[in-house]
């Protein structure tokens, strides 16, 4: 069987290059990671939070993964910023119920990105000092040796 | 001496992927070379701040490169090192940084009128059709940021091993890895997509276990390996199939590279 190669859409070529509020921040309020222990790929999301409105003001990320990943993270933080964390939960919530349809290694990109958030808002809800990482529970296949 | 850094690293890499913009020149070789020497300065920086019981990281802000001649990019260049000299302090390595970066700028007075196409964003490479192209744009955009997270993961680990041996192979994993880039880069800059890739997340190179750190780096490097196996099967074109078959080769002496550090550890 021959390996699908995803066509690039031009929207999704410019946020590989150049991803949208990708970085870190030096004063957050909150601190969150997504991990997927298959193939290594994390995301870390950094959320700065209104204490009265609960209003996401800023966020940044980073990862290590791939450009679906990329993808994900970028439009996922033009949603989150600027709303509500609650809504944020809501959204992502969403995103958990949709991605489940999803081909498998966009799934997985995708879901990296949701678990990073709920991280951050377990570090923001708990504020115990600890690390908050959230693992990916959907697969992403690696491609294996002479496996087409 | 974080913030010199910072800039120092951002130089590199502007002067680096400016070289890559660039058609392959004398103008061109001359920017890798700048470039090869401002890695230099990055690293003897780096070290002096370990030696004096500190640790650094990688962190920058974006480079952004998107010139359409060799004039704007060398006045940009030019600007930051001028910035970077004011960061200076005394000593002979602050001299030497000064004297390299005073040669620079005066190479740099000369801008050729050669004009860029690597941004442009054309996406046309030979008769590529577009499935191929999609395929080879696609993995080029995620291994040359690979290849950068290796060159600052492996650079990182080197400047912190007192094991001779050990830091010999990381070097050469560096080199390798330099070499990839360059290679992927310059594809990047027929295709008009050339960019300077992200930032590397600290967790990715500030890692306790080297040992579990270079076993996933072989499981890495297998993937890194298939994923220029399916390339290499994808593209409908001879050269570039020849190519990615050659760099696949390669990946299976990093492995060993790897493995050697693993038997010292």
């Amino acid at each position: 069987m021959e390996q699908e190669i995803p066509q690039i859409d031009p929207r999704y070529l410019e946020l590989m290059m150049s991803p949208t509020n990708y970085g870190e921040m030096k004063e957050y309020d909150a601190k969150g990671y997504g991990k997927n222990k298959e193939t290594g790929e994390m995301v870390v999301i950094f959320l700065k939070i209104d204490p009265d409105t609960k209003i996401i003001e800023d966020i940044k990320w980073q990862t290590n993964g791939c450009g679906t990943t990329l993808v994900s993270g970028s439009l996922f933080s033009q949603e989150y910023k600027g709303k509500s964390l609650k809504s944020g939960i809501e959204f992502t919530n969403a995103v958990f119920d949709k991605i489940k349809d999803n081909p498998p290694p966009d799934a997985a990109c995708g879901e990296v990105v949701a678990r990073a958030f709920m991280a951050a808002v377990e570090d923001y809800e708990k504020k115990d000092g600890k690390e908050h990482i959230h693992y990916v529970t959907l697969s992403c296949p690696v491609p294996e040796e002479g496996n087409e | 001496m974080s913030d010199l850094l910072r800039k120092k690293h951002e130089v590199w890499l502007k002067i680096l992927f400016g070289s890559f913009a660039l058609p392959r020149s004398k103008e061109a070789e001359l920017l890798e070379e700048f470039a090869k020497i401002e890695f230099r300065h990055l690293k003897w920086l780096a070290t002096g701040i370990v030696e004096n019981g500190e640790d650094f990281d990688w962190d920058r802000n974006d480079v952004k490169l998107e010139f359409e001649n060799v004039k704007d990019l060398y006045a940009s260049i030019s600007d930051d090192l001028l910035a970077l000299e004011l960061l200076y302090k005394d000593g002979a390595l602050f001299d030497r940084l000064r004297s390299d970066e005073a040669y620079m700028l005066f190479k740099l007075k000369d801008a050729p009128d050669i004009k860029i196409s690597a941004f442009d964003r054309h996406l046309t490479y030979k008769n590529l059709d577009k499935k191929s192209l999609d395929a080879l744009v696609l993995f080029l955009l995620e291994e040359s940021y690979k290849e950068y997270e290796l060159i600052l993961t492996y650079t990182y680990s080197q400047i912190h091993s007192n094991d001779a041996k050990i830091s010999q192979v990381f070097e050469d994993l560096i080199y390798e890895s330099f070499y990839h880039l360059k290679s992927f880069a310059l594809l990047m800059a027929e295709l008009g997509i050339l960019s300077v890739p992200r930032v590397v997340m600290k967790e990715v190179y500030r890692f306790d276990d080297l040992k579990q750190f270079l076993l996933d780096g072989i499981e890495e490097e297998k993937a890194a390996k298939e994923q220029c196996r399916i390339l290499s099967q994808a593209i409908n074109d001879e050269e570039l199939r020849r190519f990615f078959d050659f760099i696949n080769n390669q990946e299976d002496y990093h492995i060993e590279l790897m493995q050697k550090i693993i038997d010292r550890v």
